[in-house]
């Protein structure tokens, strides 16, 4: 059986931060380049999240979404997923606040 | 909208996911590219409910064995679901095929003309005009040429001055736009010697000549038969006499200011029209040529005033049918003797004499006096009235040559 090969956390960060300053030379994109999180807020009551990797909590109050870096906790009331595909999200529902956890 | 449609069409299901890590199952769809959507938790369930489509779900069903997770369907959304469940009712499918083909079918001909801006013409003369011209209720669509229907309108009916025909739907609308009223005088002699002359009696106000001599001015009190502008032109010598006369046709206009007198009685006791309050409506129902009474035959009234109203089925806009809904209301009344009070009178002598003023506004004709007085006598209320108003004149007449002059006919004329 092959053995896994688990990648030590310090070689992970600095594969990161390597991606990111070349991004930042090359002035491509983040979210293409380093495949970061993209929150596209509209108004209170929409929201549209990319590159994320799954849902990992979701009540009528809040709802927290694993991506590449953190995770993401919508706060609201009366919270709905409107759509729910492999690339992009919609939140819909009274938002009262966004946060970032590590 | 168009995401909506296409949902329908391939069918889709409301479920609600309950087991010990719900996320992971949906976690799992997307990998497998499976559109979720109206997805909230249901806290009684312990779990969420959302919507998937239907090849989705199926395809998702080895995912449930591997996340532990239970699926319950609480509805069976879209077309698949719905042809199975009315799949034994086949004359009903066959029914609405057939109503669509003859909708189809309808939506050739023409079943509503309208026509607008109608003045002097009546709504009646032009669709008698159509129906002689193969253009009525029922003729199909392709047959119907607007372009020509457009120009036989102008050539037939001289009043037209502008017309505009144009097929909306099952609707043939027709606008046209009639001349203004002309002050006509008598048709123009080709040739010969004529004289213009007063039709009736009037104080001149104005003249113009074009052609001839003229023989009164403003002011001038013509009686009937009177010559205002005379065919002989006089040519002077150098002596100022006359070497030569010649003859044409007469041109000019003249206004003149005319009287006019109106007088009408409206007697004191009348019958008196008084409903009872006993009203009938019926409906009836035609569909192409077949009529269908709804509820009771009509006509119980010995006297009765009686109003139908005619609607028709317009399916969308511009889309009419040949169904007609007539309502016929019946409304009984009664003669009673009465008679006019003072002002009840006065209201309708007033009206009838406004509506002979009117005459004259539709024609164009300005009035500069009008005088009216009502009295009332043992039988009758009694309306005279006068007006002043600036009228054409003129009419043509053969003018007396005179003898032993050296005379001749101008041979042109000016147009």
């Amino acid at each position: 059986m092959k053995k896994k090969h688990r990648l030590n956390p310090n070689d992970t960060n600095r594969e990161s931060r390597t991606r990111e300053r070349l991004a930042e030379g090359l002035e491509l994109p983040k979210d293409v380049s380093c495949g970061v999180v993209v929150v596209t807020v509209t108004g209170r009551r929409s929201l549209v999240l990319e590159n994320y990797r799954g849902i990992v909590a979701f009540d009528d109050d809040h709802i927290v979404i694993q991506t590449k870096e953190c995770k993401v906790i919508v706060h609201g009331c009366r919270l709905k997923v409107d759509y729910y595909t492999n690339e992009e999200m919609k939140i819909v529902g009274l938002i009262h606040q966004i946060s970032y956890e590590v | 909208m168009l995401l909506s449609l296409l949902k329908f069409a391939q069918g889709f299901l409301k479920v609600t996911l309950t087991g010990s890590y719900p996320e992971r199952f949906l976690n799992l769809c997307i990998r497998r590219n499976l559109l979720i959507w109206n997805l909230c938790p249901n806290k009684d369930a312990g779990g969420y409910d959302f919507c998937i489509s239907l090849r989705g779900f199926q395809s998702a069903k080895d995912l449930m064995k591997k996340t532990h997770t239970t699926v319950k369907i609480r509805k069976k959304c879209g077309l698949p679901f719905f042809l199975h469940r009315y799949r034994g009712r086949k004359l009903f499918a066959l029914g609405l095929l057939i109503c669509i083909c003859l909708l189809w079918n309808c939506s050739g001909y023409v079943w509503k003309i309208e026509v607008n801006g109608t003045e002097t013409l009546t709504q009646d003369m032009i669709l008698t005009w159509l129906k002689q011209q193969q253009t009525y209720f029922g003729t199909p669509k392709k047959e119907i040429s607007c372009s020509e229907i457009e120009t036989k309108l102008r050539k037939d009916f001289d009043v037209i001055a502008w017309t505009s025909v144009k097929l909306e739907g099952t609707k043939l609308e027709i606008d046209v736009e009639e001349n203004l009223p002309e002050n006509h005088i008598a048709d123009l002699p080709k040739e010969g010697a004529w004289d213009l002359v007063a039709a009736e009696e009037a104080t001149i106000d104005s003249i113009y000549t074009r052609r001839g001599t003229p023989l009164v001015q403003k002011g001038t009190v013509v009686s009937k038969g009177a010559v205002l502008i005379s065919a002989k032109l006089e040519i002077l010598d150098d002596n100022g006499e006359i070497a030569k006369e010649n003859y044409v046709v007469s041109d000019g206009d003249v206004v003149g200011i005319v009287s006019r007198f109106y007088e009408n009685t409206l007697p004191i006791h009348y019958q008196k029209k008084v409903y009872t309050g006993s009203e009938h409506t019926t409906h009836m129902l035609q569909i192409g040529k077949f009529h269908c009474l709804l509820g009771k035959k009509t006509g119980a009234y010995s006297a009765c005033e009686t109003t139908v109203t005619d609607r028709q089925l317009e399916l969308l806009p511009n889309l009419f049918l040949p169904v007609h809904l007539y309502t016929t209301r019946q409304k009984e009344y009664v003669y009673q003797p009465a008679d006019y009070t003072k002002r009840e009178a006065e209201a309708v002598l007033t009206a009838q004499w406004d509506a002979f003023l009117e005459k004259f506004k539709q024609k164009g004709i300005p009035i500069i006096v009008k005088n009216v007085k009502i009295e009332k006598d043992k039988e009758n209320f009694k309306i005279r009235g006068r007006i002043q108003a600036k009228v054409p004149i003129v009419k043509y007449q053969p003018a007396v040559r005179s003898e032993g002059q050296n005379t001749r006919e101008e041979p042109d004329r000016l147009e």
